[in-house]
């Protein structure tokens, strides 16, 4: 069978090119600025974050958090380290910027941002996640072996090249969040409703010379389309020689428009300076040189005449390509194939949300809710209204009311806080209006059904409301 | 890029001009600024004078009777503090900007029932007239609603421990209250007048810390005061109360709380109209989704205002005590309308209701 051999080994042969491809060495200029630039935003983001007095607000004040599925376990610890974990986070950040003690800076900032991030699942943000996974991803590649500290410092790790896939990855990374966040808003309310942008835009009818434009639903409609569009194609614009320039300079004008109508923070600064990933080396070796004259200059760093040594700098996973393989393998499909696991759950994602985290569906809808908690003794029939606000701040209250998971959360919280009251296995029910894209508000849970006697879990939640 | 720019500009137009739904003109003309300044002009502004005005003539009562602890002069202070806390009704929702004291929100801060007899009388026993702490239910309308209705109903049971040893320790205190009270609500208003009428129209965004946003959150979270402790919790429905708490009603020593009731929610609905200038009700009209919530708001404030009606004339305390229906049913049909208070409105609004980054693009 000449011609089944044939395909096999021209199988072979691509899967060839591909390890070899990936294994490549390319210049190390863009990993070790794209680290630079990373480190440098998350000084800034967590120094902003302690700044705004978020630590205590999200952390501290609040009596109860609100946990994701499986790290029910993560608890919040004492305000003393919840500040020293930010303040580490900020010193971890700074050596990965700097590339100095990389490894325990990369896997340091990781551990402490993630951490943060799970304590807590009414504070999600995509962008957060993101963050997560760069971190991550920094751990692994050898982010330090060029224009850092460590290399000053053991001038054997200091090489001038690195493994394709140590800048690919990012590449790929960032592609899908862009690619799934545009096919994300191929939907009928964002396309042909222009929904949630024509409640978002009028409301920005304030907003300096182009906020009268908002008034008009016409500019709803082109946002949306354009917004589709722009995520869909712009990492393949990026990634294109001939319309790179055009594609960073939209990605420029995007983010800064929507950093400028919603408060999402350093989200638009994060994705305008992590795109840069998508330039050659030359940009980034010409930005590097540029850096380094400047600090030789202002006599930061000492003119040193010890070239860098030529050669392809290792990954964490060393000489161990089979190891290397199988980890990127996984990763890769994990990201392709998570954002999907809505479609194995009946009714409206956007509705039930049963699978929309994790899945880069970001700005997509407004939805809102209000959820009245009713805790019933069964021993004296008596049926008393929670508010909620004696045990959850604004944020999470909001974010609770139209989720229901979280519903469900606090539902427990309240049976076992009554409890411990006195009460004898209290019932909890939970009537909760929420509100999606300006239709009128309905019930999203059953409002009849015991939720203390409910478990979450990964099948589908059966007292979801259509 | 530039065949793709035109590719979307292309794609946006003709669906523009494919979608036969769309009102090519501005949504509804609807001017934020113009809902400011009818607001603060026409409502919050004239809300605040009345009350500095009622809040001066309790004062002048509240002296009267220090002077003199006569019955008269006792009768004239109730009727001023009567007039007094029934315009408090139409200012407790203003407790952001000049409204949001050192304390908190003037509406906790002046505002906060049941009071605490036990610790307002271990105050005037140890003479501390001070007021240096954090407790809001030793202060503000209703702390001295019970200095001067209280202990028991009947004047002379009033009366009878200004008149009896360390009855000058009682006057002290009611002055000290009375002293806070009528300052905070006089700089309250003198603020809004003086500088801040300004700066709440100038801030005509959505954003949080806009006046929009300041206003909404203060707006509803009124009503919820009004809902989950003026009626809920003397009615005993929160959860672990095992039976209702009569004595737990706002104005309980006046007995007024049944038309307080009344008051503040007509003014809690004044504001969401707007009285006859642009509110929120004109505003929700003007977006997406809005006219409807407005048809289903209003059924509902009628629901409300039938059930406040249907309550018989009598001091909530008792009709509690009685286990009246009327109560309960009322508790209900507030229930029914938070939602179209709290998250309908500020949802098709795009109004922030947190400080906290929202997802971004």
């Amino acid at each position: 069978m000449p011609v089944f051999t044939d395909k096999v080994r021209s199988r072979i042969s691509l899967s060839q090119q591909l390890r070899e491809w990936l294994q490549s060495p390319v210049s190390a200029a863009p990993l070790a600025s794209f680290r630079m630039i990373f480190g440098a935003l998350m000084v800034f983001s967590t120094i902003r974050f302690m700044a705004l007095g978020w630590v205590d607000d999200h952390f501290i004040q609040p009596s109860f958090h609100f946990k994701y599925y499986g790290f029910a376990w993560v608890e919040v610890l004492p305000p003393f380290w919840m500040y020293a974990i930010h303040v580490l986070m900020i010193v971890f950040a700074l050596g990965v910027m700097l590339g100095a003690f990389y490894r325990m800076a990369s896997t340091g900032f990781f551990l402490c941002f993630t951490y943060t991030e799970l304590i807590d699942s009414t504070y999600y943000l995509n962008h957060y996640y993101l963050v997560s996974l760069v971190s991550f991803l920094l751990i692994l590649v050898p982010a330090h072996a060029y224009f850092s500290v460590d290399a000053r410092r053991n001038p054997h790790i200091s090489k001038d090249q690195v493994p394709r896939w140590t800048i690919a990855i990012f590449q790929f990374q960032l592609t899908l969040v862009y690619l799934y966040a545009g096919l994300a808003k191929i939907n009928y309310d964002w396309l042909i409703r222009a929904l949630p942008l024509k409640i978002w835009l009028p409301a920005n009818d304030k907003v300096w010379v182009i906020g009268e434009l908002f008034r008009y639903p016409a500019t709803a409609y082109i946002f949306s389309w354009a917004g589709m569009l722009y995520d869909t194609f712009v990492p393949f614009f990026l990634m294109w020689r001939k319309t790179r320039i055009w594609a960073y300079l939209a990605v420029i004008g995007f983010h800064t428009i929507t950093g400028i109508l919603f408060q999402i923070g350093v989200f638009p600064v994060v994705m305008i300076f992590s795109t840069l990933i998508f330039f050659p080396s030359k940009f980034h070796e010409k930005l590097i040189n540029r850096l380094r004259y400047v600090l030789q200059s202002v006599g930061v760093l000492r003119v040193k005449n010890r070239p860098v040594l030529s050669g392809c700098a290792r990954s964490i996973f060393g000489y161990r390509p089979k190891l290397m393989y199988t980890f990127l393998a996984i990763y890769v499909c994990f990201q392709l194939l998570f954002p999907w696991r809505y479609l194995g759950y009946p009714g409206n994602l956007f509705w039930t949300e049963e699978g929309y985290r994790f899945s880069w569906r970001v700005m997509l809808m407004e939805k809102a809710g209000t959820a009245t908690f009713f805790v019933k003794d069964p021993a004296s029939g008596r049926e008393g209204v929670v508010v909620n606000s004696e045990f959850l701040n604004r944020h999470q209250e909001k974010q609770m009311a139209f989720q229901p998971d979280m519903l469900l959360q606090f539902a427990h919280f309240l049976h076992d806080h009554y409890e411990a009251e006195g009460m004898q296995d209290p019932m909890v029910r939970v009537e909760s209006y929420v509100t999606l894209n300006a239709r009128p508000s309905r019930l999203i849970v059953d409002p009849e059904i015991n939720l203390a006697k409910v478990e979450d879990g990964w099948m589908p939640k059966e007292w979801i409301l259509d | 890029m530039l065949r793709y720019l035109s590719l979307i500009l292309t794609l946006a137009l003709s669906l523009v001009l494919a979608c036969d739904d769309m009102d090519t003109g501005p949504s509804g003309n609807f001017d934020r600024t113009q809902m400011l300044e009818n607001l603060a002009d026409n409502m919050i502004v004239p809300r605040l004078e009345i009350l500095r005005q009622r809040t001066e003539s309790l004062d002048v009562a509240i002296q009267a009777f220090s002077q003199d602890a006569s019955i008269e002069n006792l009768t004239a202070a109730q009727e001023a503090w009567k007039a007094a806390v029934a315009t408090w009704q139409a200012n407790s929702s203003f407790g952001f900007g000049p409204g949001d004291l050192t304390l908190g929100p003037m509406g906790s801060v002046l505002g906060t029932f049941p009071v605490d007899a036990s610790a307002i009388e271990q105050a005037i026993d140890e003479q501390e007239f001070s007021l240096n702490n954090f407790r809001r239910d030793v202060r503000g309308f209703y702390a001295m609603e019970y200095l001067l209705f209280g202990p028991s109903p009947g004047q002379n049971n009033v009366l009878n421990p200004y008149q009896s040893a360390g009855g000058t320790d009682r006057i002290a205190y009611l002055t000290a209250v009375n002293k806070q009270l009528v300052d905070d609500v006089a700089q309250v208003a003198e603020e809004w007048t003086s500088s801040y009428r300004t700066t709440f129209i100038e801030s005509d965004g959505t954003s949080a810390g806009s006046s929009s946003s300041l206003l909404f959150n203060a707006f509803s979270q009124d009503f919820e005061v009004l809902k989950n402790f003026k009626v809920g919790l003397p009615a005993g429905k929160r959860p672990g109360q095992v039976t209702a708490e009569p004595d737990k009603v706002e104005a309980y020593y006046s007995g007024m709380s049944r038309q307080l009731i009344e008051e503040h929610f007509a003014a809690i609905v004044e504001v969401w109209e707007g009285g006859d200038g642009p509110g929120f009700r004109e505003y929700l009209e003007s977006v997406e989704g809005g006219p409807a919530l407005v048809e289903d708001t209003q059924a509902q404030i009628a629901q409300v205002e039938q059930a406040i009606g249907n309550l018989p004339d009598e001091p909530l305390t008792q009709l509690i005590a009685q286990d009246d229906p009327s109560v309960d049913s009322l508790h209900t049909e507030l229930q029914k309308l938070t939602r179209f208070f709290k998250s309908d409105m500020s949802s098709l609004l795009g109004i922030a209701i947190t400080f906290q980054s929202g997802d971004g693009d």
